[in-house]
């Protein structure tokens, strides 16, 4: 047989000579060494197949000489090799391979058990472990099944096992494998210690894994180890067996076994709302504790999961699960059941929260943007607060019937007059203000409360902030894990549930203080615009100075100097925009919108207005941006584009402002639409008038163009009819030749003589109509033209196709 | 390029599938029978759109006559047919509209908008040429309509009725219905070409499209007064200018009346001829009165008597040739008589021919159309006439000395078929 072997295999293969001497030399050169040198050859073997028989060949060798091995190495034979002669064998075996199971079975919970105790409480080994022997995933659970007598079940499944069982179809002989079963055999026959096993099972529990368990575990290694070492059965039989047909003991275990605690990957969403979503859940115990007495749940959850660990062995494996994990299921749970108290809520309260429920729009992205979750708040808080007195005082201005009370200036409600229809619009139908916002939160970070506009400004300062404080303490008293930054609760406590007018209360640190500094500048709108004024109280006519004028602001800007002039100033009225942005960005968006509304100088209204125009462009910082049009007189947001001009605001300031708004609004056009505007300059009405003779020549030369243009198709019918009577005149009095060959045109046109246009024209224009005494030149077009009015058949001596006529 | 004689007759015409009447067509030809055959696929050349059998066989509804040059033809075809585009229309007259329609494209898948000609019907296709007559363009062309079916007959009277304008007044509409006796020919087109040319010459003037008359025939009698009485060495003036016509009396108009003597320069009677009619701007004249014997005369038969005379040597000799078939045939086909014949009575067109000769090609004319028609009837027009003009050179010092005896000249003398061979141009 070892000769024929690798003859076979040579001729199957069908490859080269050399090959066959390689192979041939190679079996010679292992024969002597067969038992324990096979690692070497096998590499040198390409063929799966090639392989097999060889190592057959090895096996048998193993097999005459140790009687013991015997039946291990029949076995991988027939599993290898020839599956279904090696069942009959396995038949005959069958008995030897029984007890053989029995024991493993018997063994392996011992094994385990010695592991989990020598391991200690490394609980996830041990499950490791028990995957790949296909044991129970926990412990505890093998110990539970060693009690019972589970291996007796083990037995007699077994045997159907056994019968039944076939091996994988694509059980495809693995070099590695092979080797290191073999080696493990060989190992064993030569009486190495199991420790010097452990890397060839561990592959080999490598190759059980791909069937789907776990991971294996060195302890694993051993056990297999020890079993092997006792009945010499093959370890790759059993565990088939086992795979394919599982026992319905360890296929209830599975499903825990698969459960492991995965943790959820975290996506922007979660990160967004995490903020605001579980917040209560966070917060509430922490209130309650405080505030009520300790549930008994609570306790419970406090008391520690040993406890509970020991309860839920007979409810089921959810509770097993969790009392595996670490300590933060626990507080969770805890978290849980203090949680569903503050449900009860009287409807009143319910309402209230649901009124002074906080809506932010946005995506989660735009969401997760601030890093405090309460920024938002605060900062929205700090805007109303800031608002609301200003917006107090308009409506007031404007709604003669609101019920609060001011005093009024008259000189803003003249300006304020001419919101009225947009305030008007911003009314429902009882004439309350519409609380329907809109948030703008890529722009600007400023949700809003709407609630709280609507009543006024009741604050109820007294009553709240002691609450309030002591919820700040809270969390450091009762150890418990808490949202870093202290928020209201509004589940909680009713009285909590007003309005949160007073920034003390609701800003306790984050950058919404900054604001909150800001607001009592803003509440003095001579302040604000004091702000907003140092970019320039209006817009400097560019167009009116010189260029050196113009050299110089631009370098004071910082550009380096442009020769266009148009370009200069351009560019001049873009850095004025930029600075007026720069100034408005300074105040707080809405605050820089309402501004416009108490102002009574109509520059400052002017300067307000206007960069909400600039709204829809995106190139502008957007923080600019005045993100809620929430109050009722606000300036509706308005495309700039679209009709610059037409600006609600500016209904009743005098005349010449207005002009002037619309020359800002124009020039802001212009520069927006650089691509339109580029080589003219932008011409707004009001500097046209002053503008110096200097100004661009360009505009000179467009006017005559915009005469021909309107005048053109009188101009155009005129001359047309000029030039075609020249025609006629020119072809008609040219003196006949009455010559055959040599035709005038106009008697060719008298014979019917389809004409061609080219050489007409040519004709027309040297000689033709300067006989006539006309200096203009016509073009062939013009003299088709001319010819098809007086039905002379003409034609182009080109055809569309690009070649000439050859005869007609 | 040589300038070739305004053509004998070339038409634009309205088919229309008998079998569904929907189908129309608009082409141009100058032999309407020729190309109703090829329609019909009785001959080959027929268009591709009127080859579907199930649409056979196709009716010349209405003909547009007179079209002074093929380019014009193809013109007024161009625009006929295509009456949604053509800058000819003013868009403010327009009947036709363009059709927006959305194609997908089999290839990409992708749809394309475009404007496609609107399907026409019947009708539309009259008003269109109703409203072609009228534009500026055309108005002013020589054009006749005249109609085979009584159908688009009334469409167009009706059309004609109802339209804001009117047809100048040249323009001769006519119905020109087939008349019973005239033979139908339908199936017979296997004759033999003799039988056929007689029976062409038998349904002539009989109405419809066979009775169209598409060769020179008409203007027999102008081109023989014109070839005979520029050859008379008088000293002839001008009828307008009062001018000596001078030595180039090639470009000298005749008035085509027998007895009416009046010759004037084109360019004066041109001018008279405008000026009577009070259109300042025209350039070209339509019609005017002989200033001689105060006729009314259409300028396009003045103009075809001329460009005949001046460019049209071959089609004069064809022409004369034609004359010449009664004459032999009268002869009792004995040719040595006929060339006698021929010289003896001046009042024969047969002497007319001689006189024609002289003016235009020194003494070619005649023996070279003997030569055409004996070796290659129909095709020799039709290959080059620069080539033709060589090679009838060459053999103009011969053919005298054939001209007494031509072998079978009884026997292919046609002017229909001559004028088929025009087409293949």
């Amino acid at each position: 047989m070892d000769e024929a072997e690798p003859l076979q295999s040579v001729k199957s293969l069908g490859l080269s000579k050399k090959y066959d001497l390689q192979m041939s030399g190679q079996v010679t050169k292992e024969q002597p060494k067969d038992l324990g040198g096979d690692k070497k050859k096998i590499p040198a073997f390409k063929k799966p197949r090639v392989l097999h028989e060889k190592h057959a060949e090895s096996i048998q060798k193993k097999a005459t000489i140790t009687a013991a091995v015997r039946p291990a190495i029949a076995v991988e034979q027939s599993d290898l090799l020839a599956p279904k002669k090696s069942r009959k064998k396995k038949s005959k075996d069958e008995i030897e391979v029984q007890t053989t199971i029995k024991k493993t079975k018997i063994t392996k919970p011992g094994a385990v058990n010695s592991c989990k105790k020598a391991a200690g409480s490394t609980k996830k080994a041990n499950k490791v472990i028990s995957a790949q022997l296909r044991a129970p995933a926990s412990t505890q659970e093998e110990d539970l099944r060693a009690k019972q007598g589970f291996q007796e079940l083990c037995l007699e499944k077994a045997i159907t096992r056994r019968k039944e069982w076939t091996p994988c179809k694509d059980t495809a002989p693995d070099p590695t494998l092979l080797e290191d079963f073999e080696k493990s055999g060989d190992s064993k026959l030569l009486g190495d210690t199991p420790l010097a096993n452990d890397p060839p099972t561990s592959r080999f529990g490598n190759l059980l894994g791909d069937f789907g368990f776990a991971q294996k575990e060195d302890s694993s290694a051993i056990v297999c180890e020890t079993t092997r070492q006792e009945n010499g059965e093959a370890i790759l039989k059993r565990r088939k067996i086992e795979l394919v047909n599982g026992i319905p003991a360890p296929r209830v275990l599975e499903p825990k076994r698969c459960k492991s605690p995965k943790k959820k990957p975290q996506t922007v969403t979660e990160k967004a709302t995490a903020p605001f979503a579980p917040v209560k859940s966070i917060i509430a115990p922490s209130l309650l504790q405080y505030f009520g007495t300790p549930t008994a749940e609570s306790v419970i959850a406090a008391s520690g999961a040993t406890d509970a660990s020991n309860t839920p062995a007979v409810i089921g494996q959810r509770p097993r699960v969790k009392k595996l994990e670490t300590s933060k299921p626990k507080t969770s749970k805890a978290k849980k059941s203090v949680q569903k108290q503050p449900i009860l809520l009287s409807p009143e309260s319910a309402m209230k929260n649901a009124k002074n429920q906080e809506l932010i729009f946005g995506t989660s992205s735009q969401l997760v943007r601030e890093e405090s979750p309460s920024f938002m708040k605060d900062l929205q808080q700090a805007m109303k607060e800031s608002e609301s007195m200003m917006e107090q005082k308009g409506k007031d201005y404007e709604f003669l019937d609101l019920p609060s009370g001011k005093s009024r200036s008259s000189n803003v409600r003249a300006i304020m007059a001419s919101r009225s229809l947009w305030s008007a619009a911003s009314r429902d139908i009882d004439g309350s203000l519409v609380e329907v916002e809109m948030v703008n939160l890529a722009d600007t970070p400023d949700p809003k409360c709407t609630a709280t506009k609507g009543t006024g400004l009741p604050k109820m300062p007294d009553s709240l902030k002691p609450q309030l404080k002591a919820e700040d303490s809270l969390p450091s008293r009762t150890g418990e894990i808490v949202a870093s930054a202290p928020q209201l609760n509004l589940n909680d406590s009713k009285d909590l549930q007003q309005p949160l007018e007073e920034p003390d209360l609701v800003m306790p640190r984050s950058v919404a203080e900054a604001a909150l500094r800001n607001r009592p500048k803003s509440k003095s709108p001579v302040k604000k615009t004091s702000v907003a004024k140092p970019a320039t109280g209006r817009m400097p006519n560019y167009e009116g100075f010189t260029d050196i004028q113009l050299r110089k602001e631009i370098s004071t800007n910082g550009f380096k100097p442009i020769k266009q002039r148009e370009k200069m100033i351009t560019l001049l009225k873009q850095c004025w925009e930029g600075k007026v942005l720069m100034a408005l960005k300074e105040v707080p968006a809405n605050v820089s919108l309402q501004q416009p509304a108490a102002e009574n100088t109509n520059t400052e209204t002017l300067k307000q207005t206007s960069p909400s125009k600039k709204r829809g462009r995106p190139s502008k910082p957007s923080d600019l941006v005045p993100a809620t049009a929430d109050k009722a007189d606000d300036v509706p947001p308005k495309k700039p584009r679209g009709r610059p001009k037409k600006d609600p605001t500016a209904a009743t300031p005098p005349k010449r402002k207005r002009k002037a708004k619309a020359a800002l609004s124009e020039a802001l056009v212009a520069a927006t639409d650089d691509e339109i505007y580029d080589s003219s300059p932008p011409t707004p009405s009001p500097p046209r008038r002053r503008s110096p003779p200097k100004s661009p020549g360009k505009l000179q030369l467009s006017q005559p163009l915009e005469t021909s243009t309107t005048n053109a198709s009188a101009i155009k019918d005129n001359s047309r009819e000029f030039l075609f009577s020249q025609i006629t005149k020119a072809v008609t009095t040219f003196p006949p030749t009455h010559d055959v060959k040599n035709l005038t045109w106009h008697e060719k046109m008298l014979m019917y003589d389809p004409i061609v246009l080219e050489d007409l024209t040519v004709w027309l224009n040297t000689e033709g109509l300067g006989r006539v005494g006309e200096d203009d030149e016509v073009c062939p077009s013009l003299v088709k033209e001319w010819c098809e009015e007086r039905s002379v058949c003409c034609l182009w001596r080109e055809n569309l196709k690009g070649g000439a006529r050859g005869r007609w | 390029m040589e300038a070739r004689p305004i053509p004998a007759f070339y038409c634009c015409y309205l088919l229309r599938s008998t079998a569904y009447p929907s189908s129309i067509y608009v082409g141009s030809t100058p032999n309407p029978v020729r190309r109703l055959g090829q329609h019909n696929g009785h001959s080959k050349g027929g268009a591709v759109r009127t080859s579907r059998k199930t649409l056979r066989p196709w009716e010349m509804t209405c003909v547009v006559t007179g079209f002074p040059s093929k380019i014009a033809a193809l013109q007024f075809e161009w625009a006929w047919h295509n009456p949604h585009i053509t800058r000819r229309i003013p868009n403010e007259q327009r009947i036709t509209k363009p059709v927006l329609k959305t194609r997908k494209s089999r290839k990409t898948g992708r749809t394309r908008e475009g404007l496609v000609r609107p399907r026409m019907s019947l009708t539309d296709k009259i008003n269109n040429l109703h409203l072609l007559l009228r534009v500026p363009s055309f108005s002013r062309w020589p054009l006749q309509v005249r109609f085979f079916c009584v159908d688009a007959y009334q469409a167009w009277r009706l059309w004609n009725e109802r339209v804001n304008g009117s047809i100048r007044g040249g323009i001769n509409i006519s119905l020109d219905l087939k008349q019973l006796k005239a033979v139908d020919n339908d199936g017979e087109f296997d004759m033999s070409t003799r039988a056929k040319g007689k029976r062409k010459r038998e349904a002539l003037g009989k109405g419809g499209i066979e009775g169209l008359d598409v060769g020179y025939s008409e203007l027999k009698g102008h081109v023989q007064k014109g070839v005979l009485f520029l050859a008379k060495d008088e000293a002839l003036e001008c009828a307008v200018c009062a001018k000596d016509l001078g030595s180039k009396t090639a470009m000298t108009l005749l008035c085509p009346q027998e007895d009416c003597r009046t010759a004037s320069h084109m360019s004066c009677l041109a001018a008279k001829f405008i000026e009577d009619e009070g259109a300042g701007a025209a350039v070209t004249p339509i019609s005017g009165r002989c200033p001689g014997c105060r006729e009314e005369l259409q300028w396009i038969d003045l103009i075809k008597e001329l460009s005949l005379r001046v460019r049209g040597a071959r089609e004069v000799a064809r022409m004369m040739k034609k004359l010449r078939v009664p004459v032999t045939k009268n002869a009792a086909a004995s040719h040595h008589e006929a060339p006698t014949a021929v010289q003896e009575d001046a009042t024969n067109p047969n002497k007319d021919l001689d006189y024609m000769r002289a003016p235009d090609d020194s003494d070619d004319s005649l023996p070279e159309d003997w030569h055409c028609q004996d070796d290659n009837d129909d095709d020799m027009m039709s290959v080059m006439s620069g080539h033709s003009a060589q090679s009838d050179g060459i053999e103009a010092a011969s053919s005298p000395k054939r001209f007494p005896s031509p072998p079978k000249l009884p026997a292919v003398i046609e002017d229909s078929d001559w004028d088929d061979a025009e087409l293949l141009d």
